[in-house]
């Protein structure tokens, strides 16, 4: 019933892959991925694909190879779009915000550090949110030049200490929120935090000892700070930096071989649309249902009771509910539910 | 003309040709040198003699491509680079570093140069020291911000790319040469006992590969194998592995370290550096805070 459903969804989508025929690609009827080094030269053979087979994943390459369905080694690399994956531990559409907060900085980050242009924003379908970078300056980085970027973008490896300059007098010098980049985003941050929460820095900071030391920044002077070992209490400022939400180790975005959830595809565990979005600030869950609210017959095969994208969900083993047919395919997806034909 | 215009603009427009028989002597020679010294000699290139260097430095690529050995190469090109980076004008360096594909536009900031360039040139030739990652160079809307300094090395480390890509050759006059060279290729003699972290381990594999670690990599391997008591000339035969290597520095660098007593840096500071290796131990174990813990297997 699923693969038929599929099926129908898929006669009539429309697939935003640039490139679609230098993309090797992979789909998985039991897995994420069963098979792989597939190629399309057009949308339409791509979609004839979908509907035929009914894949419940199907992804594409990051890269561009001239012979994408060959074996890894023989396919001619040409290049491959930058691609951030951001996921959370996500229950519900609530615990989806801060990744999607998180996808938000990451995109305003990558705009104005990095001077991205074209960027499509994605959601999952499932638990999170992908950026794809279309701008063709970093399609040739290799995979050095994209954890460069990872590191950057996650502040992993930030040794804020060397921001600073420490002489033999008690004058610290250090960045201004005018600076650019990292430094300029440091003091800025700082500033922030010493208006909101200045014991998170150091408990010394509030009120006029927090504005003293906020004129002191503004002029790249650091000093204006009573605690012990200063430099050190700067760390906090470091960690708020931090973007969590991308994929712990990058992956996807530093190794050009990886495969990414085509967008505008089903997503084989929830039954949502993989969505293509404009704006990242539109979004919610609802826009991503693929299928009717009409309401359909299902059975459930166990009992359960839980938090989910589409709301909380229970059900008993055995018995049957009407329930709109886009819950129906969740349940049947998560191996909840049958639904009856 | 200037070397770098020979090497990356001259000599790409020319093609290879010819090399008569006797430049090979006077190649296997310079490479010989640099090989051992980590030095090569370039001067400005008379109109005249363009072709006589021309000539010669096809000769010394074509013995290292016969030689095929990644350690001279890369030992070769980083002397190039070197020498280039400390004989060019200023001018000329810039010249090279168009020549070489680094797209960069000249401003200032306040009194000194600074030189801007796209991010994407930028991590194509981004030296691996700590102080070039992308936090510390003014990345916004897309172009990175260097200082003088910091612009030059970048172009030292494009000048050694470049000169690292191996040429393929059928040349058997250059056989005899190459065979020749390899005989400089350092194999240091060291024993070292114990098992290591995985860390430490990535780093002497890597120098036994004659990879170039970053500074901070061969710091952190100094103090380490300082405080796990091996003798001073075993640590600097070992590092002659290094395709920069130069005994004098390394002598001195590795006694600082012992005048100094440091300790070996925290698995913390490793992540920081990006030494940490997914199967350091200390990431499911806490309580091993630095590598100089390190006890084995268990």
């Amino acid at each position: 019933m699923i693969a038929q459903l599929f099926s129908q969804y898929y006669e009539r989508a429309k697939f935003p892959i640039l490139s679609i025929e230098q993309r090797e690609f992979g789909a998985g009827w039991r897995s994420k991925i069963d098979k792989r080094h597939m190629s399309f030269f057009t949308e339409a053979e791509f979609r004839h694909f979908l509907v035929e087979e009914s894949p419940l994943y199907v992804s594409h390459s990051t890269a561009y190879y001239e012979k994408p369905s060959a074996p890894m080694g023989e396919k001619g690399w040409k290049g491959a779009d930058l691609v951030f994956d951001m996921d959370g531990d996500v229950t519900s559409e609530a615990s989806l915000k801060p990744v999607l907060d998180n996808t938000i900085e990451l995109r305003d980050l990558l705009r104005s550090d990095l001077g991205i242009k074209k960027m499509l924003f994605v959601f999952s379908g499932n638990r999170g949110f992908h950026i794809h970078v279309r701008d063709e300056e970093f399609r040739s980085l290799d995979g050095d030049a994209r954890k460069a970027i990872v590191e950057y973008v996650l502040g992993k490896g930030f040794d804020y200490r060397l921001l600073f300059n420490k002489g033999s007098s008690s004058l610290i010098e250090g960045p201004k929120p005018t600076d650019r980049g990292y430094r300029g985003r440091f003091a800025r941050k700082a500033i922030e935090m010493v208006k909101d929460n200045p014991s998170s820095i150091y408990k010394g900071l509030n009120g006029e000892a927090g504005q003293h030391f906020i004129s002191g920044i503004m002029e790249g002077v650091w000093s204006r700070i009573k605690a012990k070992e200063p430099i050190e209490r700067f760390s906090a400022i470091a960690k708020a930096l931090e973007i969590t939400s991308i994929a712990a180790d990058g992956a996807v975005t530093y190794d050009v071989k990886k495969l990414i959830r085509v967008p505008n595809s089903l997503h084989g565990s929830t039954g949502l649309r993989v969505l293509p979005m404009k704006n990242l600030e539109d979004f919610s869950v609802s826009k991503a249902l693929a299928f009717s609210e009409d309401k359909v017959k299902v059975r459930f095969t166990t009992t359960f009771s839980y938090e989910t994208l589409l709301g909380k969900l229970a059900g008993k083993e055995g018995e049957s509910q009407n329930l709109p047919l886009y819950v129906a395919v969740f349940l049947a997806c998560q191996g909840k539910a049958k639904i009856e034909p | 003309m200037h070397f770098g215009e020979l090497l990356f603009k001259y000599l790409p427009s020319r093609g290879a040709g010819y090399v008569p028989e006797d430049f090979y002597e006077e190649a296997y020679a310079r490479l010989a040198r640099a090989v051992k010294d980590g030095d090569i000699s370039i001067s400005i290139i008379d109109e005249s003699d363009v072709e006589k260097a021309a000539m010669l430095f096809v000769a010394e690529r074509t013995i290292l491509a016969s030689a095929s050995n990644p350690y001279l190469t890369r030992r070769v090109a980083i002397a190039y680079a070197k020498a280039m980076h400390y004989m060019l004008k200023e001018q000329e360096l810039e010249e090279t570093a168009r020549f070489l594909g680094i797209d960069f536009s000249k401003g200032n900031d306040s009194s000194n140069s600074v030189y801007l360039m796209h991010v994407s040139t930028y991590l194509k030739f981004m030296p691996k020291s700590q102080d070039y990652k992308l936090f510390y160079v003014g990345l916004s809307d897309g172009y990175v911000e260097l200082p003088k300094k910091k612009f030059f090395r970048l172009v030292e480390e494009a000048i050694k790319s470049k000169l690292e890509v191996q040429p393929r050759t059928d040349d058997k006059r250059a056989t005899y040469y190459a065979n020749m060279l390899k005989e400089h290729i350092p194999k240091p003699k060291v024993t070292i006992t114990g098992e290591k972290p995985p860390c430490i381990r990535s780093l002497l594999d890597d120098m036994a590969r004659h990879e170039n670690l970053s500074h901070y990599a061969r710091w952190t391997l100094g103090v380490y194998l300082i405080k796990s008591g091996m003798p001073l000339e075993n640590i600097v035969k070992l590092y002659s592995n290094l395709p920069d290597f130069d005994p004098k520095i390394t002598t001195y660098q590795l006694k600082h370290i012992m005048e100094k007593g440091y300790s070996v840096p925290s698995c913390e500071k490793m992540q920081v550096y990006g030494l940490r290796k997914p199967d350091c131990p200390c990431l499911k174990d806490p309580r091993l805070k630095s590598p100089a813990f390190y006890k084995g297997k268990k």
